[in-house]
């Protein structure tokens, strides 16, 4: 019998890191698999939460970036494009 | 120097050549400057991370949102990224108008809307070469840009 996560379509996203978040994790990217097909932001926040413990406390601070545009929660992740995690910021 | 985001060093004169205008009667020019003291510990360097691409879009909108003002005749930004020591500008913003209020009102608010808006994160390099990154909490939220 196939189990749920062998029928369950998922999306493999790479996430690139900024700031601080960076050294938190330890590397510059981290790939995570995301179940559905079609996964939103929100979608990516939760498994950032059950997958990278170093930013889960952080994970509601941050920023989701995709391409070059900060987006909403209910935006859907393109995995053809960056998909970024950016803390507050603190230039000039 | 027509890019908004750079590891070299900011050259004044270049932004104020880029920015001549013959109507101008007010020129402001902000820069910020890596401090060498900061809350009492001794900085040799600040290390700027960002994300180039976004970076430079939103700089590059903020100029045109400046320049929309009525009387602003010309805005530049440039900032940089990587190390920037002690001592030198990690930013400038050169603003030209008709009459100083809405040059002074345009440059303070210019570096205000990069502050808040533009992917750049710090961390303090010290002498003994250990780095002080700024916590995930420390610092403006991002948003994404008006519609």
């Amino acid at each position: 019998m196939a189990t749920e996560s062998e029928t369950s379509p998922s999306t493999r996203v790479t996430i690139s890191l900024y700031g601080s978040l960076a050294r938190l994790a330890g590397s510059r990217e981290r790939e995570l698999e995301i179940q559905g097909s079609t996964p939103t932001v929100a979608d990516l926040r939760s498994a950032i939460a059950r997958e990278i413990p170093e930013l889960a406390d952080h994970v509601s601070h941050l920023a989701v970036g995709i391409g070059t545009e900060v987006v909403k929660d209910n935006a859907p992740l393109d995995p053809s494009l960056e998909i970024s995690l950016l803390p507050p910021v603190s230039g000039g | 120097m027509s890019q908004r985001l750079t590891r070299d060093a900011l050259h004044l004169n270049a932004l104020l050549d880029e920015t001549a205008h013959v109507d101008g009667g007010a020129l402001v020019v902000f820069g910020g400057v890596v401090r060498r003291q900061d809350q009492g510990a001794e900085i040799q360097a600040l290390d700027y991370d960002a994300h180039q691409e976004m970076a430079q879009a939103r700089i590059r909108q903020i100029e045109e949102e400046i320049l929309e003002r009525e009387g602003v005749l010309a805005c530049r930004i440039v900032h940089r990224w990587g190390l920037v020591p002690a001592g030198e500008a990690s930013v400038l913003v050169v603003v030209r108008g008709r009459h100083r209020p809405e040059a002074f009102e345009a440059a303070r608010d210019a570096i205000d809307e990069v502050k808040a808006r533009v992917p750049l994160w710090k961390e303090d390099v010290h002498p003994d070469g250990v780095r002080a990154p700024h916590p995930p909490e420390a610092g403006t939220p991002l948003t994404p840009e008006k519609d």
